[in-house]
């Protein structure tokens, strides 16, 4: 093995320790970015796979003349160019009354073939179908439709016309299996068609044979209302759903279906076609994955600045560590491009593993843990995972192209010293007045170590501009994970209950990550700090300065840096959720708890505190008498 | 009761299986208002004698008693107390802090101790009333160093310890220094103890220890020390 790669492996095992933690910290964003990717295509996949295998109704046309559809208009509709099969049934929606009562339960009346269908397959779920008359089945319960259990007997009061007189006449229905539709999923209730603002209180089905013989009687046939039609799409209808490779959310799909629509409409048939964009549940999936996939969009960018800014200090601290063999490697003749490879292997490795590994952990890991929580709002079908890696890989090459990009540069800087000054350590930057100072009125009244931490903090700008952009951005994201669960959280009803159980976990995630960003930049640009003023602080240390007065003269400068970071992160923390709820179309930043302000601060301050901890053995440990001696 | 009293200190330090003595069982007196110069060359144990007075270190064993109290037993924070208080610092390489004037890095040294005197005066006297709001990098090697010594003078201390004050400056800026020095610890009755290799410093001091390997192997009081400007290197 070469020296040169023997050197570079020895660098690697140096510098394990910030490496692993700078991969770590690429992971999570990795995982996070491709994980809510895929989430939405799974969440659609899973369900155009349950579409599928219950050969849902691409259309269903409903009659809008009293007696229903004729032979011959469904005949039509069955020849229309795209149609593959239909079936004809009949169902009403009723806002009955309760005898001796003044409740009125809204019941939709399904009047289907004795034979399953062959579309809008309904599942039962317990009991079986009917067999003698006054026999029924009924949907499965949500918060809308009564729980029924099999051999129930539900009342209902109809007021029949005979003779030209309306009477009300009670049958007694009893309940021999239960049933689950497979376009009927939301758990909050189905929406009568008749009065979309009122809910279905029961939905009962009845087989033809099971119908009172006497009504039939009275009335004829019963008219056929509905027309449920299965589109082609592919001419592949008979495929399974992975092999038909279409999702019901596809506009392929959509467009399909449309064309159909419209050639049906131009049968000019007294009917209305409705798709699967009228259906309740459908709608409110779709709607949510498309706000999955705002947020898919919009915290990638957040993510790829700030493993950015981690690589960046990193390679800065890296780099000026190993300034004297970059001195000796430089000295020696070696090209710039080949140190600068050094250092781009360095990141490249730590990038790619995380990349790797962050695709590997969050396609299959995030939408398993979020998924479930859909079946609060919906009966969901099996998960069915779909790999769609295009918002990962995105985040991934992002990511490294950055970190090699940010790497070049810091060594290119380092690089510009003549071998003979790199060989020397760093001089300490020299002195100058601030800005501050020309305000008199302030800077008279500041103690005197406030006016040196003050020149401190603005003697070295790049130190400044790094904690600042990376506890604006962290205080940006824990205010703005932490505001999107208050947001939730003020959400009226229980359609949101989801939406609650989907954000926790993100916004879990994104204040996890958004601390580690605070801890892992500022430890960093600490430590340089500390390596780069080592004298200082000794000299200090030899003047009498207490241990806590040593170590303060550092911490102070962080602090007030953070507080500025806070303040600008508040700022960028609402501008945040501002942008949050205006594309996801919920919420707003007045639902934010006054609270959350103070605590998201308060957080980061706290893992400020935590880095200060970690890193107060090494101010203490600095040798007073060898620090000094070093030249100037 | 003399100022400072060293007796049997031994300053050893573990260097894997062997036991260095960087300081051998040395003991010495020196007096108040006295201008001592400890003498030998590099490796000698000077360094290490001047970290044990200063109070950046510790011996092994032996006692060093400054105005009575043995600082040999001070904990670490007894030792922050005592070179807050009772010692003033003169390096080679002046070790003033960058971003702060020259009267700020007073202050700084000053701003925590009991008996201190104004820094401004105290600039004034090194020689720097104009200068006092100038950085470091602003100043020469000499202005820094008398920075530095109005430094070590402003805190009014008992003992004021000197490194090398010469080494980082000219011939006659150095001797610019070192008659300041003199003057104002003969001034101020301070004990003054200078850390050098430079053998013609010792014609200007009241005493002089001579030291090497880790011992004292001479101690020379004279009677009739030279004005500086009569010494020559």
């Amino acid at each position: 093995m070469s020296a040169y790669i023997k050197n570079i492996f020895r660098s690697i095992k140096h510098n394990l320790g910030k490496l692993i933690s700078l991969t770590f910290i690429a992971i999570i964003g990795i995982a996070f970015v491709a994980g809510l990717g895929t989430l939405s295509s799974t969440i659609e996949a899973s369900y155009s796979a349950s579409f599928h295998d219950h050969k849902v109704a691409d259309l269903t046309i409903k009659s809008t003349n009293v007696s229903g559809f004729t032979e011959k208009e469904i005949s039509q509709i069955e020849e229309t160019e795209g149609v593959s099969v239909v079936s004809a049934l009949t169902s009403v929606d009723l806002a009955l009354t309760l005898p001796d009562m003044d409740e009125v339960v809204n019941t939709r009346l399904y009047v289907i073939p004795d034979d399953p269908m062959d579309i809008t397959t309904l599942d039962l779920v317990d009991g079986a179908r009917p067999d003698e008359p006054f026999e029924i089945m009924v949907e499965r319960h949500n918060e809308s439709l009564t729980a029924h259990e099999v051999g129930d007997t539900i009342h209902v009061t109809y007021p029949l016309e005979i003779f030209g007189q309306q009477i009300p006449i009670t049958f007694n229905l009893t309940v021999s299996g239960i049933v689950g539709n497979p376009l009927i999923l939301l758990k909050t209730g189905e929406p009568m068609l008749t009065n979309p603002d009122e809910t279905l209180n029961d939905i009962i089905y009845i087989t033809e044979s099971s119908f009172p013989s006497f009504i039939s009687s009275l009335y004829g046939a019963i008219p056929k209302t509905d027309v449920y039609v299965r589109v082609t799409i592919n001419d592949s209808s008979t495929l399974t759903f992975a092999e038909s490779d279409y999702s019901y959310y596809s506009h392929h799909y959509l467009d399909r279906v449309n064309e159909v629509k419209e050639r049906v409409n131009e049968l000019g048939i007294e009917a209305e076609v409705l798709t699967l964009e009228q259906n309740a549940s459908y709608m409110t999936l779709g709607g949510y994955c498309d706000k999955i996939d705002v947020i898919a969009l919009i915290f990638p960018l957040f993510f790829i600045l700030v493993v950015a800014l981690v690589v960046l200090t990193t390679m800065v601290r890296t780099v000026d560590e190993e300034r004297p063999q970059i001195a000796c490697m430089k000295s020696l003749g070696m090209s710039d491009k080949k140190i600068v490879m050094k250092y781009v292997f360095m990141a490249l490795s730590a990038t790619l593993i995380a990349a790797g590994v962050g695709l590997a952990i969050g396609l299959p890991v995030l939408p398993s843990v979020i998924y479930p929580a859909f079946s609060t709002l919906l009966y969901s079908p099996e998960m069915v995972w779909i790999l769609s890696p295009v918002a990962g890989i995105i985040a991934a090459l992002g990511i490294i192209l950055v970190s090699v990009i940010v790497t070049v540069y810091v060594v290119l800087k380092q690089l510009k010293e003549r071998p003979a000054s790199l060989l020397l350590p760093k001089a300490p930057k020299a002195g100058h007045k601030t800005w501050i100072e020309k305000i008199k009125i302030i800077w008279n009244h500041l103690s005197f170590k406030y006016k040196s931490c003050l020149r401190n903090i603005f003697r070295y700008k790049t130190h400044l501009i790094m904690t600042i952009i990376s506890v604006a951005g962290s205080t940006a994201l824990v205010f703005a994970g932490l505001g999107l669960v208050d947001i939730a959280n003020a959400l009226e009803g229980g359609n949101y209950a989801t939406l609650k159980d989907t954000i926790g976990p993100i916004a879990t995630v994104v204040v996890v990550f958004a601390l580690l960003l605070t801890v892992f930049v500022v430890y960093n640009l600490t430590n340089m700090n500390i390596g780069e003023r080592e004298r200082e602080l000794a000299t200090l240390k030899v003047l009498g300065y207490k241990d806590h007065e040593v170590t303060m003269y550092i911490y102070r400068e962080i602090f007030i840096m953070a507080v500025m970071g806070i303040i600008i992160g508040l700022g960028l923390g609402c501008l945040l959720i501002w942008f949050l709820t205006y594309y996801l179309e919920f919420g707003a930043l007045s639902d934010v708890q006054w609270w959350n302000y103070i605590g998201s601060a308060l957080l980061v301050v706290a893992f400020i505190f935590i880095v200060d901890a970690l890193l107060t053995p090494k101010i203490l440990k600095i040798d007073m008498t060898g620090s000094l001696k070093s030249v100037e | 009761m003399p100022a400072i009293c060293a007796q049997n200190i031994v300053r050893s330090f573990q260097n894997g299986e062997s036991e260095i003595r960087a300081l051998d069982d040395i003991s010495f007196e020196i007096d108040n208002g006295e201008f001592t110069v400890v003498l030998g060359p590099s490796g000698a144990g000077k360094t290490t004698l001047l970290n044990i007075i200063g109070g950046m270190d510790s011996p092994t064993s032996g006692h060093l008693l400054v105005s009575g109290t043995d600082i040999a037993s001070l904990n670490k924070r007894e030792l922050t107390e005592y070179r807050r208080n009772s010692v003033g610092f003169v390096f080679q390489f002046y070790n003033l802090m960058a971003n702060l004037t020259a009267k700020e890095n007073v202050e700084l040294a000053v701003e925590m101790c009991k008996d201190a005197y104004s820094p401004e005066e105290m600039l004034k006297k090194v020689g720097l009333g104009e200068r006092m709001n100038n950085f470091p990098a602003q100043l020469s090697g000499g202005e820094q160093q008398r920075v530095s010594i109005a430094r070590a003078l402003a805190k009014n201390p008992s003992i004021i310890l000197c490194d090398e004050p010469t080494g980082a400056l000219d011939y006659q800026t150095g001797k610019a220094v070192l008659k300041l020095l003199h003057d104002m610890c003969r001034e101020q009755k301070k004990s003054v103890i200078i850390v050098t290799h430079n053998a013609a410093l010792k014609d200007m001091a009241d005493k002089v220890i001579h030291i090497k390997n880790g011992h004292a192997e001479w101690i020379e009081k004279i009677e009739n020390p030279k004005p500086i400007e009569e010494i020559e290197w």
